[in-house]
């Protein structure tokens, strides 16, 4: 990062011209003597530079007049070396410490010494590594209090991120993202899926264009985003050329995957003698059918380079992944062109363009009676899967035959992605820049069912498809100067101010039609009857201005102040502008005279901040107005019917954030990041209840209020330098949600048992507390609260939350001479998750599904102790319904994450082969999972997008085992 | 330094552009502010298309498969709880059926209230003012009677709310209600012009309702009086019983609604056996055995071709893949039926037995004969068989001969049981409300 802004500062001042001229020849080493590859070489006071070869060398022609080169590294101290006798140099580079980094921020970068808010980052390097689809999987583990759940193991699948808890009741909990400075579009545009199938707009950014991410975390840094930024802010910086010869960088891995975990059922036989049925000698292992080992594979080209006025970086990659469940895929191409031209001594001009095409082959699962998964766990196995003529068989079966459902339905998502960003800077005086850029992000979606007539779910209708096409456009135009001055050596001030529109436009279109001529027609051309047409466009506009001063004294104090004001359509007319200040400040004590000449501390910084960030995503984009909607028909001629009631001071959400924080690092072995938070959200985006006899079910108001408070921990310790290294990386968040305050102090149900009520988390499930099963009778007991025996909705109780008590990681790096072995585990605490999947397949066989086998366990006689009620009796209903906390469990897990073995080939042996670097390696990914959970997997949730839905296991898909070999190189 | 100049000059005047109000202001595509709902003859036409659009709700689908449910016509066989509880007469305030009829009865209500509270205000030669508001005032009317009927007193509003101060509205008694809905038909009857589609609210249709909420009251020479104007209608029984859910508008449909694929109802999935349906509810064994031999309305009911129980499923419903079905809410045999009960009322035993035995004929049955001590029964059993799954008929009239609550009775419940809760939705959200006895 370093390099790049010393380069594009030096562009600014323009170029010098020059006479007369030597060579200069040296190495560039690090402490261990270790050679660095591209280390950057400048001439002081010229824009003249190299970077370093393989073996550190570099050679350069120095102009007369000038005898100092500095050179730098990204996470090492600057060197200025004096070759004012010319001929060799050679340096050895120490490591600085990490504060010495350059952070990305919004509108901005600045040194991370001036960085009073809480930001964390997350190297290119670390991204490299991992074979992850999305940018949410990378993230995962990797930021102190940003907690990232991966919904399913359905390729493609969306996850949930969480930064600092859920601060929203129904305005979203997603955090915004923002690629080379331009929000992106985000969210899922699938219509027909449950949530563990939810599509993952952000599954369309390849992983190896970026090199590094920023995660906002307080308000205090995010709330330059004003009205979006509640929820935090990720900032994805991509790729960039730098002045050099061409690099190539290449990568390819291939891996497969396996199920993690599958349920154990009850085989056929065993669910006729538990039913007291006669077993007909069927038994379908529809799980061994379903299942199979699925391979992935990456291919990955990028080319970066340049000279002084022109730099590039061109990336490639392709992607593809089956899923474990047959017929699941998903598979990317991607192209990213970066691009910057200094056009002459004041003017430089940038741009960005990526191209994505993803395609995605889902298997309907989850809460789904013709799902794919649910069918095989559901369906008793006393069945056959295929005829004698090896066609599938419907006989026995209750919905559908699971693989049949799974092969021959068609659920196939396509989606093509173009963001591009076109930008110029001018340098108006020193130190002063207009930046102006204009941004686009263009999402074409086009979703594709089709039931054939040879499945029961389009057997009916001879067929039946679906099709949805969403295209959405995000423009955005932004302008800002920006100006950084040291006013004198002791006092450094930075200024930005700026104005962005921002227009957000969507137009949905579907279509559904039945009748096929036969199973070989699936497009809608051959549909006999049109069932569904509709078109819905909407969008929405935001204008905003913003501003950032920061001043900073003696390199000891900084003081940043932001602020923004975002106008959006969304508001109402009364509210239609939001005003979003923040103030942080920090002090370097280690810099004070007391710590200064401590060999203890190296660094210690003390940051503290407040600031007021908005939430606008759950807003409807016509919310506030009375409206009355077409397509209100009758007898085919067009009619509309009032549909909402008016509410002109509609708004964002507001929260207000405080953070105090401490960065340290100590003994040159030890860095870390301490932070204490409280958020409070006011002004909540409730659909206020109101009676329907007014006509109306509810209407969106600005009520309730929400806290969150935690803290979080991020530890580096270096255990061993030199030959063999060892580093570990420790982190820590806890998090404490309530919902402080409802309209009218009115509580509500969420999800199956999820409930929201004042003074409790968000979703805590409700219902009834089970006391186990009675040994007597083989029922289960419940705590009947007030004691009027009877069990009913007067005894629903708080039996869980759905939020951890903590979260964390833990990564260890080793390395030895070229090895590497990186290991990483997550851990998540003291949450429950309600096991749904039980409801049904733990029912004591009262409904004719298929059970696991935790009921051949089941209480028989009196005097059984067992925690799995009797089969039958008369309270079957009571015994399984689903409101009871029988179903909630401790969703506490230790996850084996990831675990790579790598070695970097010799520079000797590499080098025959004309390559400046090769790396192999073998990964493994989700290798263990420790945990109580009954179910497939604790991270799973059947509703992952959902606000209000939380730790809801229903049906769905768990986590894949992957194992796979990679190589990385370059020349 | 000149180009720098010129550059932000131009970038200034573009954000320039963008910093007046004009940018943010964007309408809805899909929609219109209700203020300009309703401005002329034509606007006027859209808004009560979508007043019969509301109809379409409240009357085209679960409420009325709901209301059946909770008598004893109808078995549920499915998977959804909200119906098993009806059928067990154990439904509780949270139960969506019972919602559904309650927030689509009151939908209507609003939009009724818009229409009639603007309609007046419209200066449009092109508007028949008064057909429009003898028809919604038909309309509000019937969805009253329906309300009131599954929920005894109800909040009686009359006007459009326009904030959301205006929520907290008081029950009104069903004695009340009734009375307005009487008012309301009688006014309704006087706006509305002769003839018109038997899709649409026509002076037959109120004056079918009329009928049939005078005999709910017992004002049986009015019951009378109106069936009479309602049979003079020219109306005629169809020969065949089936043809009449055969999909066209029969010779005696009075008001039936109309449904096409794209605003298509459901109601043929709940009752329809898989593939296609789901097989939510079914008819009671009590129906299916009471149709003699001879009864062509026993082809009501067929054998379910795929359930594993040999469970039976209705047939007066049948386009589940389009869900066109129309459903009948007012027709002849319905108001001849009303007419023989209030002749019989009245002590005309004679013409009662010829109303009752016109719709006998047509079932293919023999020539009964009424009198003092059998009348009751005889002309609501003919009733159900004869109206069975259509417009909640059996509901109604369970109700207002007081046998709904034997029905509760005989579930082992509570005779309250047979008026049904209020839904939890309006007790926590109107202040100003309070539960039915038993919830």
């Amino acid at each position: 990062m370093k390099k790049l802004s010393t380069i594009v500062l030096i562009l600014f001042f323009g170029s010098i011209t020059v006479f007369a001229q030597r060579t200069v020849t040296g190495t560039v080493k690090d402490a261990s003597d270790v050679p660095m590859i591209g280390a950057n070489v400048i001439v002081k006071g010229t824009t003249t530079g190299t970077i370093t070869d393989i073996d550190g060398n570099y050679s350069l022609v120095v102009p007369d007049g000038f005898n100092t080169l500095v050179i730098s590294y990204t996470g090492y101290g600057d060197q200025e070396i004096d070759v004012t006798n010319g001929g060799m140099a050679s340096v050895i580079l120490t490591e600085g410490t990490l504060l010495d980094d350059i952070v990305v921020v919004g509108y901005g970068s600045q040194q991370k010494t001036d960085v009073s808010g809480s930001i964390s980052q997350v190297d290119g390097d670390d991204i490299q590594n991992k074979s992850i689809v999305s940018i949410d999987g990378i993230l995962q583990g990797e930021v102190p209090g940003l907690l990232v759940t991966s919904n399913s193991g359905q390729p493609g699948a969306g996850m949930s991120m969480r930064i600092r808890g859920n601060s929203s009741i129904n305005a979203g909990n997603e955090p915004l993202y923002v690629i080379d400075g331009i929000p992106v579009t985000t969210g899922d545009f699938s219509e027909q899926y449950y949530g563990g199938m939810d599509h993952n707009v952000l599954s369309d950014i390849n992983p190896s264009d970026i090199e590094s991410i920023e995660v906002l975390k307080d308000a205090a840094s995010a709330s330059i985003y004003g009205s979006r930024a509640s929820n935090g802010v990720v900032l994805i910086t991509t790729k960039r050329g730098f002045n050099g010869d061409a690099k190539i960088n290449f990568g390819y891995s291939r891996g497969s995957q396996e199920a993690n975990r599958t349920w154990d059922m009850l085989s056929g036989e065993q669910y006729a003698e538990l039913t007291g049925s006669d077993w007909n000698g069927k038994n379908a292992d529809f799980f061994g059918a379903l299942y199979r080992t699925a391979p992935i594979t990456q291919y990955d080209l990028g080319v970066s380079g340049g000279d002084l006025k022109t730099k590039y970086y061109l990336g490639g990659s392709f992607f593809d992944q089956d899923g474990t469940i047959l017929n699941q895929n998903f598979n990317r191409i991607s192209g990213r062109m970066n691009f910057d031209h200094s056009a002459n001594d004041w003017l430089t001009l940038n741009a960005g363009i990526n191209m994505v095409k993803s395609e995605t082959n889902v298997v309907q699962s989850d809460n789904n009676i013709y799902g794919a998964l649910s069918l095989a766990i559901l369906q008793p196995q006393n069945v056959d899967i295929y005829k004698e003529d090896g066609s599938y068989n419907f006989d026995g079966m209750f919905f559908e035959n699971p693989i049949a459902t799974a092969v021959e339905k068609t659920n196939k998502i396509n989606s093509r992605r173009t963001l591009g960003n076109v930008g110029v800077k001018a340098q108006i005086i020193e130190g002063l820049a207009f930046n102006s850029k204009v941004g686009l992000d263009i999402t074409d979606f086009n979703e594709r069912i089709y039931n054939p007539v040879t499945t029961s779910q389009g057997g009916g209708v001879d067929g039946a498809a679906f099709l949805n096409t969403t295209s959405a456009i995000r423009t955005i135009f932004q302008n800002y100067f920006d100006y950084q001055r040291s006013l004198t050596s002791s006092i450094g001030l930075g200024l930005i101010a700026g104005i962005d529109f921002e227009k957000y436009n969507v137009d949905n279109t579907s279509l559904a039609g039945t009748g096929f001529p036969s199973a070989e027609f699936q497009y809608l051309a051959s549909a006999a009857e049109y069932t569904n047409a509709a078109q819905d466009i909407t969008g929405n506009r935001l204008l905003s201005y913003y501003g950032r001063a920061n001043f900073s004294l003696y390199n000891k104090y900084t003081v940043t102040g932001t602020f923004r004001a975002d106008g959006s359509s969304k508001f109402g007319a009364n509210n239609r502008y939001g005003y979003f200040p923040s103030i942080s400040a920090g002090w370097q004590l280690d810099k004070e005279a007391f710590l200064s000449e401590s060999s203890l501390i190296d660094d210690l910084k003390l940051r503290v901040s407040f600031g007021l960030t908005g939430n606008q995503q759950g807003l409807g984009n016509f919310a506030s107005r009375g409206l009355s909607l077409g397509g209100n028909n009758y007898q085919g001629s067009a009619g509309v019917a009032p549909n909402s009631l008016p509410n002109a001071d509609l708004k964002w959400e507001e929260t207000s954030e405080f953070n105090v924080g401490l960065d340290f690092g100590i003994l040159s072995r030890v860095s870390g990041t301490f932070d204490y938070y409280i958020k409070n959200t006011n002004d909540l985006l409730l659909n206020r209840p109101l009676p329907p006899s007014s006509g109306f079910t509810g209407i969106d108001q600005n009520v309730g209020k929400m806290k969150n408070s935690g803290v979080e921990l991020g530890l580096n310790i270096d255990i061993l330098k030199g030959e063999i290294g060892w580093d570990l990386g420790l982190q820590f968040a806890k998090n404490t949600n309530e919902v402080v305050e409802l309209f009218d102090g009115q509580g509500f149900d969420a999800g199956f048992i999820n409930r929201i009520d004042e003074g409790q988390p968000l979703s805590y499930f409700y219902g009834w507390k089970s006391l186990g099963v009675d040994p007597a009778t083989g029922d289960l007991m419940f705590e009947d609260i007030n004691g009027d025996g009877d069990i009913n909705g007067d005894d629903y109780q708080f039996i869980g939350s759905p939020h951890p008590d903590f979260t964390g990681s833990v990564k260890s790096g080793l390395s030895f001479k070229g090895f590497t072995l990186d290991a990483f585990l997550n851990f998540v605490q003291g949450n429950e998750v309600l096991n749904y999947t039980r409801v049904f397949n733990e029912d004591g066989l009262r409904r004719g599904f298929n059970n696991n086998t935790r009921v051949l366990d089941a209480w028989k006689e009196a005097g059984d102790q067992t925690d799995v009620f009797r089969i039958g009796g008369d309270n079957a209903a009571m015994n399984g319904a689903g409101t009871s906390s029988h179903w909630v469990e401790d969703g506490s897990f230790v996850r084996l994450k990831a675990v790579t073995l790598g070695y970097q080939l010799p520079a000797s042996v590499i080098e025959r082969a004309g390559l400046s670097g090769l790396r192999i390696y073998v990964s493994g990914e989700n290798l263990a999972l420790w945990t109580d959970y009954l179910g497939l997997d604790p991270e799973a949730n059947f509703q992952g997008t959902s606000n209000l839905t939380l730790g809801t296991d229903f049906l769905t898909q768990g986590l894949n085992k992957t194992i796979k070999f990679g190589v990385i190189g370059s020349f | 330094m000149k180009y720098i100049i010129k550059y932000i000059s131009l970038s200034i005047l573009a954000i320039g552009f963008f910093a007046c109000e004009g940018p943010l202001e964007l309408d809805p595509a899909q929609s219109i502010d209700s203020e300009q709902l309703i401005t002329d003859a034509a606007t006027a036409a859209v808004a009560m298309n979508g007043l019969y659009s509301n109809a379409q709700d409240l009357w085209g689908g679960i409420t009325t498969i709901t209301m059946d449910v909770g008598t004893d016509i109808t078995d549920h066989i499915g998977t959804f709880p909200n119906w098993l509880d009806i059928d067990n007469s154990e439904q509780l305030p949270d139960n969506t059926g019972i919602d559904d009829s309650w927030i689509n009865g009151y939908a209507l209500v609003y939009n009724a209230n818009v229409v009639l509270a603007v309609v007046p205000t419209v200066s449009d030669p092109g508007l028949d003012v008064n057909q429009a508001l003898g028809e919604s005032r038909a309309l509000r009317a019937w969805a009253y009677y329906y309300i009131t009927n599954i929920f005894g007193d109800v909040p009686l509003i009359q006007s459009p709310i326009s904030t959301v101060d205006e929520v907290n509205v008081t029950k009104s008694s069903q004695g009340d209600v009734v009375n307005f809905i009487i008012s309301e038909l009688e006014q309704a009857l006087g706006e509305l012009g002769d003839g018109g589609s038997a899709n649409r609210i026509t002076k037959g249709g109120v004056n079918a309702m009329l009928a049939k909420v005078y005999a709910h009251v017992g004002n049986w020479s009015m019951a009378s009086a109106a069936a009479d104007r309602a049979i003079s209608g020219g109306y005629a029984l169809a020969t065949d019983y089936m043809s009449i859910f055969d999909g066209s508008v029969s010779s005696e449909a009075i008001f039936q609604l109309d449904f096409n694929s794209t605003d298509a109802n459901s109601i043929s999935f709940y009752y329809w056996d898989t593939p296609g349906g789901r097989h939510e509810v079914g008819p009671s064994d009590m129906i299916r055995n009471s149709f003699d031999a001879n009864d062509v309305r026993a082809a009501s009911i067929t054998a379910a071709p795929n359930s594993v129980n040999a469970d039976f499923q209705v047939t007066k419903y049948s386009d589940f893949a389009l869900g066109t079905d129309k459903p009948i809410l007012l027709r002849l045999a319905d108001v001849l039926l009303i007419k023989a009960e209030a002749q019989a009322e009245l002590g005309n035993f004679g013409p009662a037995s010829d109303y009752l035995n016109m719709v006998r004929a047509r079932a293919g049955l023999g020539d009964a004969t009424l009198d003092a001590g059998n009348f009751k029964d005889m002309i609501l059993t003919e009733r159900m068989k004869e109206l069975a799954w259509e417009g909640g008929h059996r509901f109604i009239d369970m109700q207002r001969t007081g046998r709904a609550a034997n029905y509760a009775i005989a579930n082992g419940e509570d005779a309250c049981k047979s008026v049904w809760p209020i839904p939890r939705a309006e007790i926590d959200a109107n202040t100003a409300m309070e539960q039915n006895p038993c919830y």
